[in-house]
């Protein structure tokens, strides 16, 4: 039997070592890769979504458990069958176009990643038409906007806007968050959620999927 | 004798009485705003920097004004690539620490290296231009910050992986900051801030272990310049503020996620002066000069008589209307007696309800106005996410404080935080937010209470 426990606290202490070292013996055991992920990693995981949005847990935690986290994935990914674990969405993830800030959008990326979505990162000054292109080509269901700058904050309309006219809206849940976004700016903009941290962003898409 | 704003500025500084809150607007890029040129040409130019320091003294009638506010002028003289945009300060695209560069390879700055030349005669311009009577500010990147530029986000893991290392980057950056604060003062700066925003991002412990040893240096430094030294932080650095305190700067200036009678009491606690927080995006930038001259009052009740700035919560962007600057002058400076709020001495009397005797729970929320005060929005958003369960046994308002009877209503239930929930007549929580549990604990209590549950 994998000790869950201990695999949970090593990813939530951030210790790669040690997560990895409990990963391989859980899958040279016999332990099922799926349990692995569900019962031993992801819970740890979403504790650390837990501190971070308590204030208990600040950015270089979070980048460290992420990184054992991301580790024992490892791991585990070449030994998962199709269906073992239910997707929660693929998320297109991106600072706005004119915003070259990525440490905002790069952690929101790894609490998602960390919660069990997949990410497909576009990286920062990301115009519409590539968000637009993500969700044709690569099966992408939520749509993460991040701007820093109150001018660039526009360019989050923008690209909901421009999903609206490819036919593309429906398809897709748009999540926004940065300094100067709020959710009066949310409604303004039409987008489901807002997030004012990394750790509420996994929070509020779960809300919105329950 | 009269005394000068410069004056004023100081006395407070140095938590002395002063016959009004002396007011720093920081005055970076929007400078460049203010004389029609682009972020770009302005902060490129002593000429055009020391033209808008001298045009937003004025014009803003500021006590104290940066000279310039940008974190990315040591980055850059020490290697960091930028790119550079019409409306903001330029923002750092590449770190050299990242790329290859060793620490050992590095050299402080001199007058001589990137824009310091440029920040250098600015200064001096800009003191000729606005005589002794106003303080210029001269900012430093702090440490951490300047570090974070010189390695990249790779930081926060090497914090863990290799703590000495970057001990031995951040014993850098704090000569960087000295040498710079230094040149600054030769120049004609009267008072340093050190502007450290990410520190935001890091625990208390991270902060002691990395950043109290420089940021102490750096402080130690200018009171032996005899120059007062002020620290900087955006952002929720609700748990470092006393840490930041601790490393011996005259004052700490917050923005407006820190509630401010909360940050006076660290000061006090600590014997330093501070400052803040006009919001700036809801307020400054999209505001109308009513909602800047209620922000301001807000600010000026809620920080006190003594050892208090008046400041943005950070730097001002580019593009806030002008008005709403000296719409905020205008309360500093006491001319606009018709704004309300709390401490204004108002008639208006008002009778709380026999809250014992209602036939529900009355919720009440004090807001300056949820749709433009972000923590006034959040915990109006907690209260409308609890209360369907309880249906009518609970009835809830949110109070803006914009009338003279809300003040009334506010001083009777005795709240001195915005924004406050109180539940029935009785201050519940007080400026942070409550998690949802604890909020519906406290309502189902009161509702026990009066048996309605």
């Amino acid at each position: 039997m994998a000790d869950f426990a201990a695999m949970q606290e090593a990813v939530i202490k951030g210790n790669l070592g040690e997560a990895t070292r409990l990963t391989q013996e859980a899958l040279d055991g016999g332990t099922a890769p799926a349990a692995i992920v569900n019962e031993g990693l992801i819970p740890g995981m979403l504790v650390v979504g837990e501190r971070f949005k308590n204030n208990e847990y600040y950015v270089p935690e979070v980048l460290i458990a992420a990184r054992a986290m991301k580790g024992a994935m490892a791991l585990v990914q070449p030994h998962l069958k199709e269906g073992d674990i239910e997707p929660l969405g693929t998320v297109a993830i991106g600072t706005v176009q004119g915003d070259l800030h990525d440490i905002g959008k790069n952690l929101v990326a790894m609490m998602l990643e960390g919660a069990g979505y997949k990410i497909v990162d576009l990286g920062v000054d990301v115009s519409p038409e590539k968000f637009i292109d993500a969700v044709q080509s690569q099966g992408v269901t939520v749509i993460a906007l991040s701007a820093l700058l109150t001018t660039t904050m526009p360019s989050i309309g923008k690209t909901i806007e421009a999903l609206n006219a490819a036919g593309l809206r429906e398809k897709v849940t748009v999540i926004i968050g940065g300094a100067p976004v709020t959710e009066a700016y949310r409604k303004e903009v039409g987008a489901d959620a807002y997030a004012p941290d990394a750790g509420s962003a996994v929070e509020a898409l779960k809300g919105l999927a329950a | 004798m009269a005394v000068s704003p410069r004056e004023l500025l100081h006395a407070a500084l140095h938590r002395q009485p002063t016959a009004r809150t002396p007011w720093v607007p920081y005055v970076g890029c929007h400078g460049g705003r203010l004389i029609g040129r682009s972020a770009e040409e302005y902060l490129r130019s002593a000429e055009l920097i020391a033209y808008g320091v001298a045009t937003a003294a004025q014009r803003y009638r500021a006590d104290g004004v940066p000279v310039v506010f940008d974190l990315q002028i040591e980055a850059e003289a020490l290697g960091c690539e930028l790119a550079w945009s019409e409306e903001n300060p330029p923002a750092v695209i590449s770190h050299p620490l990242a790329r290859g560069t060793q620490l050992a390879d590095l050299a402080v700055p001199t007058a001589e290296s990137g824009r310091l030349p440029i920040v250098l005669d600015a200064i001096r311009q800009a003191r000729r231009q606005v005589g002794d009577e106003v303080s210029l500010f001269g900012l430093i990147t702090g440490p951490f910050t300047l570090a974070l530029h010189l390695l990249g986000p790779d930081i926060f893991m090497q914090m863990f992986d290799q703590p000495e290392q970057i001990q031995a980057l951040m014993q850098f950056t704090q000569e960087v900051g000295r040498a710079v604060a230094a040149l600054y003062i030769e120049a004609g700066c009267d008072v340093i801030a050190v502007v450290d925003p990410m520190t935001s991002q890091i625990s208390p412990g991270h902060f002691e272990e990395f950043v109290t040893a420089p940021a102490r240096a750096i402080f130690a430094d200018l009171r032996q310049r005899g120059v007062p030294g002020c620290f900087f932080v955006c952002g929720d650095a609700q748990r470092n503020l006393g840490k930041m305190a601790e490393c011996g700067p005259e004052a700490v200036f917050v923005d407006e996620q820190i509630d401010l009678v909360a940050m006076g009491e660290i000061a006090r606690q600590h014997n330093v002066a501070f400052g803040g927080n006009i919001p700036l995006t809801t307020v400054m930038l999209f505001g109308s000069q009513d909602d800047n001259r209620r922000a301001a009052r807000a600010c000026l009740d809620q920080g006190g008589a003594t050892g208090f700035i008046l400041a943005p919560g950070c730097d001002i962007p580019y593009a806030v209307p002008p008005e709403n600057l000296a719409a905020i002058a205008e309360v500093v400076h006491g001319e606009h007696s018709g704004v309300v709020a709390a401490g204004a001495s108002t008639a208006v009397e008002v009778e709380l309800p026999d809250y014992a005797t209602l036939g529900h729970v009355q919720v009440d929320i004090f807001t300056l106005d949820s749709a433009a005060c972000a923590p006034c929005q959040y915990m109006v958003a907690a209260v409308e996410k609890i209360l369907p369960e309880f249906a009518d046994k609970v009835q809830w308002n949110e109070l803006k404080l914009k009338s003279p009877e809300t003040v009334a209503l506010m001083g009777a239930v005795g709240v001195t935080s915005i924004p406050s929930i109180a539940i029935d007549g009785e201050v519940a929580f007080s400026s942070l937010i409550p998690e949802l549990r604890v909020l519906r604990d406290a309502v189902r209590d009161k509702l026990s209470a009066k048996s309605l549950i």
